[in-house]
């Protein structure tokens, strides 16, 4: 049995969420998503704290920039000072075209950035872009690995 | 009389130089007058005679020894009479002594003479005496009355030339007058105090022209009158500078900014520069000078200045976070909206009738219209935020990046793009190429039936670059003139040429910005030119 490829949605709009949700879903990928709606939960869940004591360690985190709580800034900062988290791939996966968002995100060491499309079929076919790329097609460091 | 070795000269240089000195009656000395002999003159001349030895001394000096008759006619005269007046003494004797003076003068040597001849005293008078050649002099006249049993009374006296020192006088006094009208013109109070006194030794009109105390009510304030004017808060800082002023060097001037009360109880800011007057020989200062400026106005300038800055960049600040609304969060809902009708429509396929469709597409299109208005309202709104400091950038590299990024554009419509010359220009490389890429994608938007051509050029005329771009298109109404570059303004429907009406008014907002204009030529048919300068 293939273990499922575990991806991370950090996302506050349902909408979106089920929209990523419905891309992945017709994905070649055998792929486990879990969604979470704000920045403190994502940072529990990747700490495995309170009711995520459970969970597993994703492959991947798509992550929106504005999250209420915490938002997305605060969470990639996090991740990526975080000896045990940093070497997850973090895509910025935003509305926003702001440059100010663009060039603070790869400051804080986002994998990539990526605006989400206004058109249905390019927003599918993109967020299968990302997980092709980042989950068959890229080398990632293997799960158990210290620095 | 004394006999010096010279030790400087005007003429060839003598051997000997003989001088008599007169004295004027407060005790300074007037006149020195000096004849220089060389050895070989004294050699030529026979030895004087003791008889000789007065005559000689008087013909030796620099002034004018005369004799007058007691109708002021001239008797005698010695030779420095040539020197000074230019006349030999021969030609005077026998005519007035006051032939040789300004007219003007006349007077008071008459005077002088009658008093001398009535009452008997000496007289010292100064005028001015005119030479041969019509020069005015200031002579000296000293002279005193003689009674000669023989002639009766005559009246010896002296004239020496005292144009030196009268003009070195008169030349002190204007500078004189030249301070004291500085002084007391100046918008400025001006102060010396005297450390040891420890007390204001002088000050100027100033303290009235900047504060508005009359004399009298300086006089009331005593000596110390500047301190309780002083803003009690600025004392401290006055009596640091203070400190501080006491070890400057010379010519050092230190500066200091203080509040000081005028006459209707406003606080005024004055800047003072001070520095030391005087000191005594062993270098410790004595006196201090001080010039103050009002400068409160100014100080208010800058005060609006300041908060007008502020209040900008508050303003700018808050209109980036309109930007930053409008390129995140009213994204998101259109997203949804655009997203959810084509889920809709594609989840639903079969079981929606055609009209369905058609409402479906309407709001797609709605949600994808919305958000062009929204990132092109953004762009424009970014020309004078998100825009960089101009600097020398090449026009015809930047058309080059415009061309290529219209690539499509131009395969697909066959435009050909042609460039004359295009210069360095001080401008925002991306602004400049925005503005490239509008003009030559509307250019090829509004194409008439033949196959676009554009031609870009550039041209100086006066201060400015006057950049052209000619196209071969639909050409524009000139009653549209107006419109054109207004934002959202525009002239076809959006079946016939797609856009949002953004495009001319963001290359206008921009070539604003660089400081340039920007305007159109067209015959309609025809097509059009568009024209727009930056400065060279």
């Amino acid at each position: 049995l293939v273990k499922p490829i575990g991806i991370l949605l950090v996302e506050d709009n349902p909408g979106d969420a089920d929209l990523t949700r419905e891309a992945l879903v017709s994905c070649k990928l055998y792929n486990l998503l879990d969604v979470v709606d704000d920045g403190e939960k994502a940072m529990a869940f990747l700490r495995r704290q309170g009711p995520y004591s459970t969970a597993s360690r994703p492959d991947l985190i798509l992550l929106d920039l504005n999250l209420p709580r915490k938002d997305g800034r605060e969470v990639l900062a996090e991740v990526k000072t975080d000896e045990d988290l940093k070497r997850i791939p973090v895509v910025v996966l935003t509305s926003s075209q702001a440059e100010s968002d663009i060039l603070k995100s790869y400051n804080l060491h986002a994998n990539c950035y990526v605006t989400k499309p206004m058109d249905l079929d390019q927003f599918f076919h993109v967020v299968r872009s990302i997980e092709d790329f980042w989950l068959s097609i890229v080398v990632l460091p293997p799960p158990g690995a210290q620095r | 009389v004394t006999t010096y070795k010279p030790s400087h000269r005007l003429g060839p240089r003598p051997d000997r130089v003989d001088a008599a000195g007169t004295a004027s009656r407060a005790g300074e000395l007037i006149v020195a007058a000096t004849r220089g002999t060389t050895d070989s003159q004294l050699a030529a001349e026979p030895v004087p005679s003791a008889e000789n030895k007065y005559q000689m001394l008087v013909e030796s000096l620099a002034g004018v020894v005369y004799a007058l008759d007691k109708s002021g006619r001239i008797q005698y005269a010695s030779h420095g009479m040539l020197d000074i007046l230019g006349y030999h003494p021969d030609e005077a004797i026998g005519r007035r002594l006051t032939e040789y003076l300004h007219p003007d003068d006349v007077p008071m040597a008459l005077q002088s003479m009658q008093d001398q001849v009535e009452i008997g005293k000496s007289a010292h008078v100064e005028l001015r005496a005119l030479t041969k050649s019509g020069e005015t002099r200031w002579v000296h006249l000293s002279s005193r009355l003689m009674l000669d049993a023989g002639q009766g009374p005559i009246i010896q006296g002296v004239l020496t030339d005292v144009t030196p020192l009268r003009q070195a006088e008169e030349a002190l006094g204007a500078s004189e007058h030249l301070v004291h009208a500085v002084v007391d013109t100046a918008p400025a109070l001006i102060h010396i105090y005297d450390l040891e006194e420890q007390r204001y030794a002088y000050w100027n009109k100033g303290i009235s022209l900047l504060l508005g105390y009359s004399p009298a009510k300086v006089k009331a304030l005593g000596s110390e009158f500047l301190v309780p004017l002083i803003h009690p808060e600025d004392l401290s800082v006055i009596a640091e500078h203070q400190q501080r002023l006491l070890a400057a060097s010379n010519g050092e001037v230190l500066s200091v900014e203080y509040r000081m009360r005028n006459v209707h109880g406003e606080w005024r800011l004055l800047r003072g520069s001070d520095s030391i007057f005087e000191r005594t020989p062993e270098g410790r200062p004595t006196k201090t000078i001080g010039v103050a400026i009002d400068v409160t106005e100014r100080q208010r300038a800058e005060d609006a200045l300041r908060e007008a800055a502020e209040d900008l960049k508050r303003s700018n600040s808050e209109l980036e976070q309109f930007a930053y609304v409008a390129s995140h969060d009213l994204q998101e809902p259109l997203r949804m909206v655009a997203s959810y009708t084509q889920l809709l429509a594609q989840r639903y396929e079969g079981q929606l009738d055609d009209k369905a469709q058609t409402y479906i597409h309407y709001a797609v299109d709605g949600a994808t219209r919305m958000q062009r208005l929204i990132t092109d309202l953004l762009t424009y709104s970014r020309v004078t935020t998100g825009g960089r400091a101009p600097k020398q950038t090449d026009s015809y590299l930047v058309l080059g990046e415009a061309l290529r990024n219209l690539s499509a554009a131009i395969d697909v419509s066959r435009a050909i793009v042609t460039n004359g010359d295009l210069p360095m220009v001080r401008a925002d490389a991306i602004q400049l190429l925005q503005v490239f890429q509008n003009l030559i994608a509307n250019a090829i938007k509004f194409r008439g039936k033949d196959s676009p051509r554009v031609h870009v050029s550039a041209r100086e005329e006066g201060h400015d670059w006057l950049f052209s771009v000619k196209d071969n298109g639909i050409g524009i109404d000139p009653q549209h003139a107006d419109r054109l570059f207004v934002i959202f303004q525009r002239l076809h429907t959006r079946e016939e040429y797609p856009g949002t009406g953004v495009g001319l008014a963001v290359c206008k907002r921009i070539v604003e910005r660089h400081g340039g204009r920007i305007w159109f030529e067209s015959e309609p048919g025809k097509g059009s030119i568009f024209y727009f300068t930056l400065p060279r």
